[in-house]
C-alpha cells in the first residue's frame, strides 16, 4: 500500500515531519518497507506566462514562444502542439534546472535558434504520466510568473511504501492511517465533515435485490445524474500519479480516491447500461460468464458472487467490472456502488479467477460495514464537484444482514500476566477509545468495550492486550529471563543420535550438503532410481515436480556442478529424507544418509592416483567405529540396485544386520554426468542405524590381555573368487582358540601364480589365556589354521 | 692361506688384521660404512671369524695363546667399533640439528576432515544457547496436513494470512475425503505436533526445513527455519523478549541492540517482529558512516530476523489446552538467513546446490 505523507497529515490535522511520521508507523506495526521522495529537485523551474508565439525559421514542427518567467521575457524553443494561447500560464524550466532522469537544462541551438530553457510537460518534470504536450495552467489559475513550480503545484509528498499485515484492512485507507498517527501521538481523530450540496434530482425507479444475505450483507447504490465525464483536475491526478493509479477520468478516478481514503472499494455504473432499473446480487450459475474491464471474458461457477441487472451479470462481485457497464466518455448518469462483501466469498473468487485488484484486496481482508452511508456521500460529493450533474439525495441502502460489533472483556490482571508489564487500566482506555472502541462499562479491574467495525481482526481480548501494547510500545516492555522447567524427557535420543552421525561424518572426510527434497522425473529415469510416488500438485517447475525418492540427485548435481567449474575433488555427506507411498494420511519419509566421493585422493603424499572404493571402505569404518565402537564389515553384494557398479558393490553389516551398501555408481551414469571420474557412493538407513543405536548402547570396557601375543605369517594361493574375509573368518576358526586376529597384508597375481588365482598372505596373532604360548603350542594352532583354509578354499599353502 | 704351517700362516694374518682395523673402521664416515667394516671383520664370513677356523688346525699347546689372541684383538675391535659408533652417532645428530631446516611447507599426509553445512553450524549454535536455557529438540515430517500446517495454527479459511506462505501442495492419490497434504511451509506445525503429544509445561525447539513457491533473487523453493516456544503457567511476552535478547547477543554480538516491533502472525497475540543492530555496519561501534554507506541494512542499522509473538488462544484451544491454563510464546526464523548473516554468504543459493567448493570453506 503506497500512502502519501501529505493526505495523511491532512486528514489528521497533524503536524508532525515524514520521518517521525515513518518512526511512528514501524513502532506501531504498520510497517514502512520504503520512502520515496516527489518534487524534490526541481529547482529553476517556474511558471511563466506566453507572450507571444512565432513559427521557427527552419522547422515546422518547432515554434518559438516568447514567455515572461517573473523577471525577464525568454525565447524557448518548443516542439509541443498544445502551446496556449498569450496570457496563459506554462511551467519553464529555467537555464541550471535539472530535470528527472539528470537531464540538465543548458543554453543550446535547436535547429539553428537559441533556447533559453523549456517549457515542460507532466512526465519531463516527474510529476505525472504526461498525457500530450506541455503543462497548462487553467485559464483563471492566478498564480504570478516567475513562482517556484514547488509552490504554485501541490507536488512536494512524501510517499511511504507500507508492508502491511493482513489483520489490518483499516490501514488500507488513508483515514484509518490518519486514525493511527493521532492514536500513536495521543491526539483525538475525527473524521473529516462531508459536504454535500442540496440534493435537487429525484431517485429514479432502481432496485436493488440481495439474494445472498451472507456474501453480501449490505449493498448501498447512489445516484449521479447528468454528470460530466472529462480530465480529471492536476491535483486529482497527480494524487493519483503518486499512489501508483492511472488517471482514468473524472468520474473513475473520484472512486479510486474514495478508496484509498477510506480504505473501502466503490464502483461506478453507467446507469443507462443497466438493464431493467434493478441490480440482482446473485450466485453466478455454473458456466455463466461475463468480461470483465480488462477485456477478459471470464466463466464463473455457482461459488462465485455476482452483481446483475435484470438480464445479465454487470461486475465480479468485490473483485471487478464488467465491460458492459463501464463508465465511458459518454457516461452521464452514474449509479455508484458501496458494498459490503464477505472476504472469504470474495478471496475464492478472486483466486478462482486469477485476478487481484485493489478492490478485491481490500474485500478479503474485510472492509467497514458501517462505512456505506459515509462512502457514498462522499463519492457522491466528489463526483458531483468533478464532474457537476444533479445528486439524488436518497440512495438505496440495503441491508440483508446487520454486522454485529465484537464484545470483549480487557482485565487488567490478564493484560499483566500476558505482557509481564503493568498498564494503567486509564491508560488502556484510552488506548482503546484511540483505536474506536466504544467503553461499555469500566471499573478498577476491567473494561467492557464494543470494537469497532472497522477493525474486524478485534475479537478477543488478547486482540485488546495487543492494541494496548503497540501503542505503548513494546520497548517499554521490560526483558526477563524465564525460568524453564526442564521437560522430563529432554531432546530425544534419535536427534541427539543423528547430531552425533553428522559431526562423524564430517570426521570421516565428507562436507555436509543439503539439497532439495524435490526432484524431477526424468532424474529419478536418467540414475536409475524408484519412480516418485509422491507428486507436487502446484510444482514451479518440471525439474521440482516429484518428493525425490533417493538422495544421489543432489549429489550428481553438485558433482556435475563442480566438474564443470574445474573442481577435481567432492566428498560430501548429507542426512536427508526421501519420499514414499504409505497407508497414512502423510506419505513416508525415509531417513538416510549418504555419502558421495569423487576425484583425487588426498590422503597420500604426492602421490596421484583416484579415489576407490577402499578410499570410501575406509571411511566409512572410520565413521561408524567413531559412532558405535564397532568395525563395520563389507559383502560384496551380487543383487545391487542398477545405479550401482553391478561388481563393485558391497552389502555393509553391522552386528549382522545389513545397514546399507557401498561402492561405485555405475559408470554409464557417472558419463551421463559427464564426470570424467569414478564417483563413489554409500547410503544407510537411519532405520537400521536407530535399531542399532538401541542394540548397542555404551561401550563397555574389556579386560586387557595379560599375555604376551606371538605372531605367524602364512601365504597361500587361492581362486581368484575366494574373498579376503572368508579367508580370514577361516583362519580364526581353524586357529582357535588361540587365534586372535588375521590380517592380509599382501596381495600378489602375475608371474608364478597360475590365472585365476591369487596369492594372498596374511598375519595371524596368537595368544594364550592361561600363559604365554611355547612354539609348539603357536605351530599346532597356526597348522590347524592353514589346514582348514586348505581344506575349505582348495588354497596351496606356500 | 696356506695349509703349510698353519699357526704362523694364522699369526702373520692375525698381524695383519690388527695393523689394519683401526685405518677401517675409523675410516668409515657414516653407521652404515662403520658396520660393513666391522662385518669385514667379525661378521660370518669376516676375517677374524674366519681366522677362528683354523683353531682345529692349531697344534694344541698354542692354542690357548691363538685363541687369546683372536679374542683380544675381537675385543678391541669392538670396542673400538662402540666408541666409533658413538661418535659418528653424535656427528649426525650434531648434524641433523644444525644442519637445514626441514621444509614444513610441503603438503601434510592427513586427511582433510569435512565441514559441517553452514545452516547446521548456526543451528547448533542455536542448539546449544536455547539448550543451555532448557530447551529441548524435536523434529517432525516434512510433509504435512493441512490442519496441521495452518488450521490448527488458526489460519482462518480462505484468509490472505494465507498468501503470506505460498504453498506447495501434494497430489492428491485419488479425489476423496482424504486430508489435504503439503509440504510444511513453516517449522510452526511443530508446536501442534509437540503440542498434541505433550502436556505443558515445554520448551521446545524445532529446526527444520520448510518450502514455499518462491523462486528469485533472494528466495529458495526449500529454505531453513527453526520454531521455538515455550508453554506454561503465567508465560509473558517479558519473558519472550528476555529469550530472544539473549539469543540475539549470544549468537552475533554482546553489544547488539534488539527491537521488538507490533507485527500479525496468525497463531500469536499480540505478534511482533525482532528487528537486531546490523552485524555488517556494526552500529555499537558508532561509525555512523559506515551505518548510513552499508548495503546489508540499507542505511537504517536493522536487519529483520525473526518473529515471535504469544501462543493464541485458539492454538492452545485447536491442541487441548486450556487457554485460561497456560500461556506462551513462539518465535520462528529463517536460519539460511542467519548463515548468511553470519558467514558472509551472498547468495542463497549457494547454500542448497552441494558444490564441494563451496562446502569445503566452512
Ligand atoms: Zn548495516
Amino acid at each position: 500500500m503506497l500512502a502519501s505523507y501529505n493526505w495523511i497529515k491532512e486528514l489528521s490535522g497533524l503536524d508532525v515531519s515524514p520521518e517521525e511520521v515513518a518512526s511512528i508507523f514501524n513502532r506501531v506495526g504498520l510497517e514502512v518497507e520504503g520512502v520515496k521522495e516527489f518534487g524534490a529537485g526541481l529547482d529553476h523551474v517556474v511558471v511563466a506566462e506566453v507572450r507571444s508565439m512565432r513559427p521557427h525559421p527552419s522547422a515546422d514542427k518547432l515554434r518559438l514562444v516568447t514567455v515572461f518567467d517573473g523577471e525577464a521575457e525568454a525565447e524557448i524553443v518548443c516542439g509541443a502542439p498544445n502551446v496556449p494561447e498569450p496570457g496563459r500560464k506554462v511551467i519553464l524550466a529555467k537555464l541550471g534546472a535539472v530535470l528527472p532522469g539528470d537531464f540538465r537544462i543548458v543554453p543550446r541551438k535547436i535547429r539553428g535558434v537559441e533556447s533559453a530553457g523549456m517549457l515542460c510537460s507532466e512526465s519531463e518534470l516527474g510529476i505525472g504520466e504526461g498525457g500530450e504536450g506541455i503543462f497548462v495552467f487553467d485559464a483563471d489559475c492566478e498564480v504570478a510568473p516567475g513562482t517556484a513550480l514547488i509552490d504554485a503545484l501541490p507536488i512536494r509528498d512524501t510517499i511511504f511504501e507500507l508492508g502491511l499485515t493482513p489483520n489490518r484492512p483499516d490501514a488500507l485507507g488513508h483515514l484509518g492511517l490518519a486514525r493511527e498517527l493521532c492514536l500513536a501521538l495521543g491526539k483525538r481523530f475525527e473524521l473529516p465533515a462531508i459536504e454535500l450540496p442540496a440534493a435537487r434530482a429525484e431517485r429514479p425507479a432502481f432496485e436493488v435485490e440481495i439474494r445472498d444475505a451472507d456474501r453480501c450483507p449490505r449493498y448501498g447504490a447512489a445516484f449521479l445524474l447528468g454528470a460530466e465525464v472529462r480530465p480529471s483536475p492536476f491535483w486529482l491526478r497527480y494524487r493519483l500519479y503518486t499512489l501508483g493509479q492511472r488517471s482514468l477520468g473524472n468520474l473513475v478516478d473520484a472512486t479510486n480516491l474514495v478508496m484509498l481514503e477510506w480504505g473501502h472499494p466503490i464502483h461506478g455504473f453507467d446507469l443507462q447500461k443497466l438493464e431493467g432499473k434493478k441490480i440482482i446480487v446473485r450466485r453466478a450459475e455454473e458456466g455463466e460468464t461475463l468480461e470483465g474491464l480488462d477485456g477478459v471474458e471470464r466463466e464463473l461457477t455457482e461459488d462465485d458472487l455476482l452483481i446483475a441487472d435484470a438480464n445479465r451479470g454487470v461486475a465480479y462481485a468485490g473483485v471487478m467490472g464488467g465491460a458492459n457497464s463501464e463508465i465511458d466518455e459518454s457516461t452521464r448518469d452514474v449509479l455508484i456502488e458501496c458494498a459490503y462483501f464477505a472476504p472469504r466469498g470474495v478471496r475464492r473468487t478472486s483466486r478462482r479467477l486469477g485476478i487481484h485488484t485493489d478492490a478485491s484486496h481490500r474485500f478479503e481482508r474485510g472492509v467497514d460495514p458501517e462505512a456505506v452511508p459515509h462512502v457514498l456521500r462522499r463519492a457522491l460529493g466528489l463526483m458531483h464537484e468533478l464532474g457537476g450533474g444533479e445528486i439524488v439525495g436518497e440512495w438505496i441502502d440495503k441491508i440483508a444482514k446487520p454486522n454485529v460489533r465484537a464484545r470483549i472483556e480487557y482485565r487488567h490482571t490478564r493484560s499483566r500476566a500476558l505482557l509481564g508489564y503493568e498498564i494503567e487500566l486509564g491508560r488502556a482506555k484510552a488506548i482503546l477509545e484511540g483505536v474506536g472502541c466504544a467503553i461499555l462499562e469500566a471499573n478498577d479491574e476491567r473494561l467492557f468495550v464494543e470494537a469497532p467495525s472497522f477493525r474486524p481482526d478485534l475479537t478477543r481480548e488478547e486482540d485488546l492486550i495487543e492494541e494496548v501494547a503497540r501503542i505503548v510500545g513494546y520497548d517499554a516492555i521490560p526483558t526477563v529471563l524465564p525460568r524453564v522447567r526442564a521437560g522430563e524427557k529432554g531432546t530425544p535420543a534419535p536427534i541427539r543420535f543423528r547430531k552425533r552421525l553428522v559431526r562423524a561424518a564430517a570426521a570421516a572426510g565428507f562436507n555436509q550438503t543439503m539439497s532439495f527434497a524435490f526432484t524431477s522425473p526424468e532424474t529419478l529415469k536418467k540414475l536409475r532410481l524408484p519412480e516418485a510416488e509422491i507428486a507436487i500438485e502446484n510444482p514451479l517447475s518440471s525439474a521440482q515436480s516429484v518428493m525425490r525418492t533417493s538422495l544421489l540427485p543432489g549429489f550428481m548435481e553438485g558433482a556435475s556442478r563442480t566438474r564443470r567449474h574445474g573442481g577435481t575433488r567432492a566428498a560430501l555427506f548429507e542426512l536427508g529424507r526421501s519420499f514414499h507411498r504409505s497407508d497414512e494420511i502423510l506419505p513416508h519419509e525415509e531417513e538416510h544418509l549418504a555419502l558421495f566421493l569423487m576425484g583425487e585422493a588426498e590422503s597420500e603424499f604426492l602421490v596421484e592416483r583416484e579415489v576407490d572404493f577402499f578410499d570410501l571402505k575406509g571411511a566409512i569404518e572410520g565413521l561408524f567405529f567413531d559412532v558405535f565402537g564397532e568395525l563395520p564389515t563389507f559383502e560384496s553384494e551380487h543383487e545391487s540396485p542398477p545405479y550401482m557398479h553391478p561388481r563393485r558393490t558391497a552389502r555393509v553389516m553391522l552386528r549382522g544386520e545389513a545397514i546399507g551398501i557401498a561402492g561405485e555408481i555405475h559408470p554409464d551414469l557417472a558419463e551421463e554426468y559427464d564426470l570424467e571420474m569414478r564417483p563413489l557412493y554409500a547410503e544407510f538407513a537411519l532405520c537400521s542405524l536407530d535399531r542399532l543405536r538401541e542394540i548397542i548402547g555404551d561401550p563397555q570396557a574389556k579386560p586387557l590381555p595379560r599375555f604376551q601375543s606371538s605372531t605367524r605369517d602364512l601365504a597361500l594361493v587361492v581362486d581368484e573368487s575366494i574373498s579376503a574375509a572368508s579367508i580370514v573368518e577361516a583362519l580364526l576358526e581353524g586357529g582357535a582358540p588361540l587365534a586372535e586376529s588375521a590380517v592380509l597384508f599382501d596381495l600378489y597375481r602375475g608371474e608364478g601364480i597360475p590365472e585365476g588365482k591369487k596369492s594372498l598372505a596374511f598375519s595371524i596373532v596368537y595368544r594364550g589365556s592361561e600363559g604365554t604360548l611355547k612354539d609348539s603350542e603357536i605351530d599346532g594352532a597356526h597348522k590347524k589354521a592353514a589346514k582348514l583354509v586348505g581344506s575349505r578354499f582348495g588354497a596351496i599353502i606356500r | 692361506m696356506s695349509e703349510g704351517a698353519p699357526i704362523e700362516t694364522a699369526l702373520s694374518e692375525l698381524a695383519r688384521i690388527e695393523a689394519a682395523y683401526e685405518a677401517a673402521l675409523s675410516g668409515a664416515h657414516d653407521e652404515q660404512e662403520l658396520r660393513r667394516e666391522r662385518a669385514k671383520l667379525l661378521g660370518g664370513e669376516g676375517e677374524l671369524t674366519k681366522l677362528m677356523r683354523f683353531m682345529p688346525k692349531i697344534p694344541n699347546e698354542r692354542k690357548k695363546e691363538f685363541g687369546q689372541k683372536v679374542n683380544g684383538l675381537k675385543r678391541a675391535i669392538e670396542a673400538l667399533f662402540e666408541a666409533r659408533l658413538e661418535a659418528i652417532e653424535a656427528e649426525a645428530r650434531k648434524a641433523e640439528l644444525e644442519g637445514p631446516y626441514l621444509d614444513v611447507t610441503m603438503p601434510s599426509r592427513a586427511r582433510t576432515p569435512g565441514r559441517i553445512h553452514p545452516i547446521a553450524r548456526v543451528e547448533d549454535e542455536l542448539i546449544e544457547i536455547f539448550g543451555s536455557l532448557g530447551f529441548e529438540l524435536a523434529d517432525g515430517p516434512l510433509i504435512d496436513t493441512h490442519a496441521n500446517c495452518f488450521d490448527r495454527l488458526g489460519f482462518p479459511p480462505d484468509h490472505p494470512a494465507t498468501d503470506m506462505q505460498d504453498t506447495f501442495f501434494i497430489t492428491r492419490k485419488e479425489l476423496g475425503a482424504e486430508e489435504t497434504t503439503l509440504l510444511r511451509t513453516h517449522t510452526s506445525t511443530l508446536q501442534i505436533r509437540e503440542m498434541m503429544k505433550r502436556k505443558p509445561p515445554l520448551a521446545v525447539i524445532a529446526p527444520g526445513t520448510v518450502f514455499r513457491r518462491d523462486d528469485d533473487a533472494t528466495h529458495s523453493p526449500m529454505f531453513y527455519q527453526l520454531e521455538g516456544f515455550l508453554v506454561d503457567r503465567d508465560v509473558s511476552f517479558a519473558e519472550l523478549k528476555g529469550v530472544l535478547t539473549l539469543f540475539a547477543r549470544r549468537l552475533f554480538h554482546e553489544e547488539i541492540s534488539v527491537r521488538f516491533r507490533p507485527s500479525y502472525f496468525p497463531f500469536v497475540e499480540p505478534g511482533g517482529e525482532v528487528d537486531i543492530s546490523c552485524v555488517f555496519c556494526k552500529p555499537w561501534e558508532k561509525d555512523e558512516a559506515r551505518t548510513a554507506s552499508c548495503r546489508i541494512c540499507k542505511g537504517t542499522g536493522w536487519l529483520e530476523v525473526l518473529g515471535c509473538g504469544m501462543i493464541h488462544p485458539v492454538v492452545f484451544e485447536n491442541v487441548g489446552y486450556d487457554p485460561r491454563e497456560v500461556s506462551g510464546f513462539a518465535f520462528g526464523m529463517g536460519l539460511d538467513r542467519i548463515a548468511m548473516l553470519k558467514y558472509g554468504v551472498p547468495n542463497i543459493r549457494l547454500l542448497y546446490e552441494n558444490d564441494h567448493r563451496f562446502l569445503s570453506g566452512f
